[in-house]
């Protein structure tokens, strides 16, 4: 997969994580190439690529729907947390996909802080920032990869 | 020149991401693909298309993917269900029995980010069709039919043998009701018994397999003294004072102590009032009656139950014992079950034992005793005669 993804870089600027989800990242990289890696093999790599690009192209909506359920908060915030976990992961950002999942699995007992939230979106500004960039890395092969729920 | 017609796919999922990744994968296995982001569309493509799979998202935002198992199983076509879900085992799990229930053609449930490696692997042995989904059902017989049937001798008593899964000897037999109606052929048990309670023919079809039952063992017993006879008995016949009396009378009839019967109580109907029923019950243990309780796991209030009556036996449900191979839940209240019959000092009985693997695997979990197609299936007595006379010096002690 060579063709460079440009698709939503212009409003995705890397901002600095807040230290608020620093410790709840684990060990999960920003974005693990394996994953995408292991996406090209299975549909090519022009499938990866397209599917990089629809993740890139819908991320500025996912971060305004984002911030706007933040002021809702209660299930259409859980949705959106939902949603992003489930797609950061599909395509290697696994960091951002934990986060999401953590929120999201402890949504029930204690809403997230604003300030964990805004993490988040920080997160996921970086992330889309660290997956756009690598659009025109060469893809590896690899058989597992093992990601946060 | 044959053309094979294009499998069709929906994805319903309210991720693009995951919705174009499925996609993606499945038309380079050949598949048409649609996909839906939303219940509302899910609910308008399977109206219009007929999908042979279909890969499910549990959660679509707001509402719950599961709500449109009923509209697939309604459907005109039989597709194969894929579930995809973040949401942990159990929910996975209970979405999966839920969906066979329905009838439906479960492959399995993945968990979220679903790859295309994992979905092929489902794909590859699909569960079979399910022929008897959406057959249209007969007509219920009525209480007249089924008076007429007890009346004409058409309700038959059929037996089963209860065996030890270590070495196959056998150590009892069920006696089970069975009607063949001309023209409708069998009516399935749970259908004329149900209408037995509702009607009050349960009286005078208990009394009648106890009769036969009774008469039967006698007979079997000649050559296998120590081979009992279970007969279920229903909670609603639990509220006539003189059963104990009754079945002393007719045991006494037929020559036999009161530990050749069985007497096996399912809770598949409320015991509205359980005080006579707990004394009547009792006094048949005290006469020397054998108290089992049946489809243990189901009905109503089976631990209370356990701890009122004085059982001496306890035979777990086949609906477990039929899904313990497939579904690790099942064989963990199969596992539990025999711990908790162990401390209270009751046999165990495994019901609807088909396979040997599933006979293994209960007598290694310390289950003793098992019924089921494995062994035999309900026969007349003459059968069962020539059964017992192959098992010849197999009955225990």
């Amino acid at each position: 997969m060579t063709a460079r993804g440009d698709a939503g870089r212009n409003c995705l600027i890397s901002k600095p994580l807040t230290t608020a989800d620093a410790a709840t990242v684990g060990g999960w990289p920003l974005l693990d190439e394996r994953v995408l890696g292991l996406l090209a093999n299975e549909i090519g790599d022009d499938g990866a690529n397209d599917v990089v690009r629809l993740f890139l192209t819908g991320a500025p909506r996912m971060i305004d729907r984002l911030e706007q359920s933040f002021a809702s908060r209660g299930r259409v915030l859980l949705r959106e947390v939902h949603t992003l976990a489930s797609a950061a992961c599909s395509v290697g950002l696994l960091r951002v996909g934990h986060v999401a999942a953590d929120i999201e699995r402890t949504f029930a007992s204690a809403e997230p802080s604003g300030v964990r939230l805004a993490g988040l979106l920080a997160l996921l500004h970086q992330s889309a920032a660290r997956l756009a960039e690598w659009q025109a890395t060469r893809l590896t092969a690899v058989t597992e990869v093992t990601c946060p729920r | 020149m044959q053309i094979d017609a294009v499998r069709r796919l929906l994805v319903v999922d309210d991720e693009p991401v995951q919705c174009l990744i499925v996609t993606r994968a499945m038309t380079a296995l050949g598949f048409a693909t649609d996909s839906a982001i939303s219940l509302e569309d899910a609910t308008s493509r399977i109206a219009r298309h007929r999908y042979d799979v279909i890969v499910l998202d549990l959660s679509l935002g707001e509402r719950e993917g599961i709500s449109l198992l009923r509209q697939i199983a309604a459907s005109p076509t039989d597709p194969v269900v894929i579930f995809i879900t973040r949401l942990d085992d159990r929910v996975r799990a209970a979405s999966i029995r839920f969906a066979t229930e329905l009838g439906l053609r479960v492959a399995g449930a993945l968990a979220k980010p679903v790859g295309p490696k994992a979905l092929r692997a489902l794909l590859a042995n699909p569960p079979a069709r399910r022929n008897h989904r959406r057959q249209p059902q007969p007509m219920p017989p009525t209480a007249e039919e089924l008076r007429d049937a007890l009346e004409q001798h058409r309700i038959v008593t059929a037996f089963q043998p209860k065996v030890t899964l270590s070495n196959g000897q056998i150590v009892g037999v069920e006696a089970l009701a069975r009607w063949r109606h001309p023209p409708r052929g069998p009516v399935p048990p749970d259908v004329f018994i149900r209408l037995a309670e509702q009607s009050g023919l349960i009286v005078s079809l208990t009394r009648r397999i106890l009769t036969d039952a009774l008469a039967a063992c006698r007979r079997w017993r000649r050559n296998h003294p120590a081979c009992g006879v279970a007969v279920n008995i229903s909670p609603l016949v639990l509220a006539n004072p003189d059963l104990p009396d009754e079945i002393e009378a007719m045991l006494l009839h037929h020559g036999l102590s009161p530990g050749a019967l069985v007497a096996e109580i399912t809770e598949s109907t409320f015991i509205a009032n359980p005080l006579p029923a707990m004394e009547l019950l009792t006094r048949l243990r005290i006469k020397g009656i054998g108290l089992s309780m049946d489809d243990f796991g189901t009905g109503y209030s089976s631990l209370l139950t356990l701890l009122r009556l004085p059982f001496t036996e306890l035979k777990i449900d086949r609906s477990f014992i039929a899904s313990c191979e497939t579904d690790e839940e099942a064989w963990k209240i199969i596992r539990a079950t025999i711990s908790l019959a162990r401390e209270l000092g009751l046999s165990v009985v495994a019901e609807g034992v088909e396979t040997e693997a599933v006979a293994n695997r209960l007598l290694t979990a310390g289950c003793q005793i098992g019924q089921g197609w494995r062994f035999g299936r309900p026969m007349s007595e003459t059968a069962l005669q020539a059964w017992l006379a192959q098992h010849a010096g197999a009955v225990e002690p």
